[in-house]
């Protein structure tokens, strides 16, 4: 396993040698962070001061691109408290890249290059996200009310708790992906979704007519393996989304995150167009390897950590 | 009302689900990369004994049920009880046939059962692992057929029917897995 890894590490480091990626190192620790109000920050102290560690090298590694850096990528930790599980661990290894002037499609035809260095035989199986939905549960995104999509959840013989069946539209919606859908995803193909409704665009571009997201996931044998976007790039926007979050963090009784005001200087100074790409290391060595459990391609879980 | 929140879901938990107690059987953590975390849990319902899965939203409070498996020592049964006795003690428990279920076929007398207790009521009785019983009614028994195959069904002294080998007789004591219901061996007496 171990040498799995390092020959892992091996291909992901040619791959974009040969397109002329630059390997970047940025810190873990962080006076800011990602205010996605689904993550819990674990943290740590230095001088007196408070520092998160990072949930991803996103607004680090977008900085680089506003100081001129070109197309980045980088292999790194990342760290989301409370997170353990078969397919998680509070501390695993991400991929993070971000390239010049491409859009969301030239960039799911790159992450498929890279994924079939693995999985060759793998076609491709391309979704749009209202479409999945459609198919798979009869709700349209544009009609459903949010009773419906509970009338939905719901009818699945009693399985989702009240306070699972209390969440706003979108957390219904998400819900129905990950629990309803996402293990039927990718089963020997590699399953892309994109077009993604312009409210869950997180911190994606939006669509010309404003209705969809310039986002994608990548599934592999029910697993999600990566969430990219045309990366949003308008200052005033990115500041509006951090302000919502940090509300419904407050709704969610969680902590306002402190937002990255150094994020917020370099989108303002301009960020070329681009897209952008996370990947999680752990779960394609899982994948790869064929294990059914994190622990089995992680050296230390968080239990013998 | 005692709760526990979801992230000490652990096989073996009890939980209190519709008005019934329940047992964690396996527990998964799931975060989509968007959105809310959840826990998905398979669950044994203690009284029906149905498996059915549960999905919590993580870190929401889920009301624990008071149950707890106590050794007891199995006395005797009348016609609508089976009688129970904590051996340090000597407290008596009296449970009725939807508790007792199948494990009453296994009961003669003096065995070491668990018996598990919801709120001090007994709920379900988990027999020893092995008992011995002489068998009551077979066929005779072929001498010298040590070969194992075929067999013939054998009654025992508590009602039970076991499936036994061609040379085991009347009036013999077998010992017999409660798990899976099969014979394991004759004992010599």
């Amino acid at each position: 396993m171990r040498q799995r890894r390092a020959q892992l590490y091996k291909q992901i480091r040619a791959f974009f040698e040969l397109r002329q990626v630059l390997e970047v190192d940025t810190p873990i620790m962080s006076v800011s962070a990602s205010t996605d109000p689904m993550l819990d920050h674990l943290s740590s102290r230095n001088s007196g001061r408070d520092y998160y560690l990072q949930t991803s090298p996103e607004f680090a590694m977008k900085r680089l691109l506003a100081a001129g850096s070109g197309s980045i990528y980088q292999i790194c930790r990342c760290f989301r408290a409370g997170e353990s599980g078969r397919r998680h661990n509070p501390e695993f290894v991400m991929l993070e890249w971000y390239r010049i002037d491409f859009s969301v499609a030239q960039l799911i035809d790159e992450v498929i290059a890279l994924l079939q260095l693995w999985f060759p035989q793998r076609v491709v199986q391309f979704y749009d996200y209202r479409e999945l939905l459609l198919e798979r549960t009869g709700l349209e995104y544009e009609q459903a009310s949010l009773e419906d999509v509970r009338k939905y959840l719901a009818s699945d013989s009693g399985n989702y708790s009240e306070a699972l069946l209390h969440g706003n539209l979108d957390d219904l919606y998400d819900l129905v992906l990950a629990s309803e859908i996402e293990s039927t995803l990718g089963i020997d193909v590699i399953t892309v979704i994109s077009n993604y409704p312009a409210s869950q665009a997180q911190l994606a571009q939006l669509t010309p007519d404003g209705a969809s997201a310039q986002r994608f996931e990548i599934y592999i044998n029910g697993i999600e393996m990566a969430n990219g976007y045309e990366e949003l790039r308008d200052v005033v926007e990115q500041a509006e989304r951090f302000a919502q979050h940090n509300e419904r963090r407050e709704e969610l009784l969680k902590p306002a995150i402190a937002v990255d005001q150094r994020l917020l200087s370099a989108l303002d100074h301009g960020i070329p167009p681009c897209s952008g790409v996370a990947l999680g290391i752990d779960r394609l060595l899982m994948l790869i390897t064929e294990k059914e459990s994190l622990d089995e391609v992680i050296e230390f879980s968080i239990e013998r950590a | 009302m005692a709760t526990v929140s979801t992230n000490e879901f652990r096989g073996g938990l009890k939980l209190m689900i519709d008005g019934d107690p329940c047992s964690i059987i396996e527990n998964e953590f799931v975060k989509p990369g968007k959105g809310q975390a959840f826990n998905r849990v398979k669950i044994r319902n203690l009284i029906s004994g149905r498996v059915i899965e549960r999905t919590y939203k993580s870190g929401e409070s889920v009301e624990t049920a008071d149950v707890v498996d106590t050794d007891m020592q199995f006395l005797y049964s009348d016609e609508d009880y089976w009688h129970f006795m904590v051996p340090e003690t000597f407290e008596q428990i009296a449970a009725d046939e939807k508790a007792v279920a199948d494990s009453a076929k296994w009961l003669k007398g003096q065995e070491d059962c668990i018996v598990t207790l919801w709120e001090g009521r007994p709920i379900s009785v988990t027999p020893p692992n092995f008992v011995e019983l002489q068998i009551t009614d077979t066929d005779p028994g072929v001498r010298g057929d040590t070969s194992g195959g075929g067999g013939k069904p054998a009654t025992l002294e508590t009602g039970a029917v076991v499936r036994v080998p061609l040379f085991v007789d009347l009036g013999e004591v077998i010992k017999v897995d409660t798990r899976t219901g099969g014979y394991v061996s004759r004992v010599k007496g």
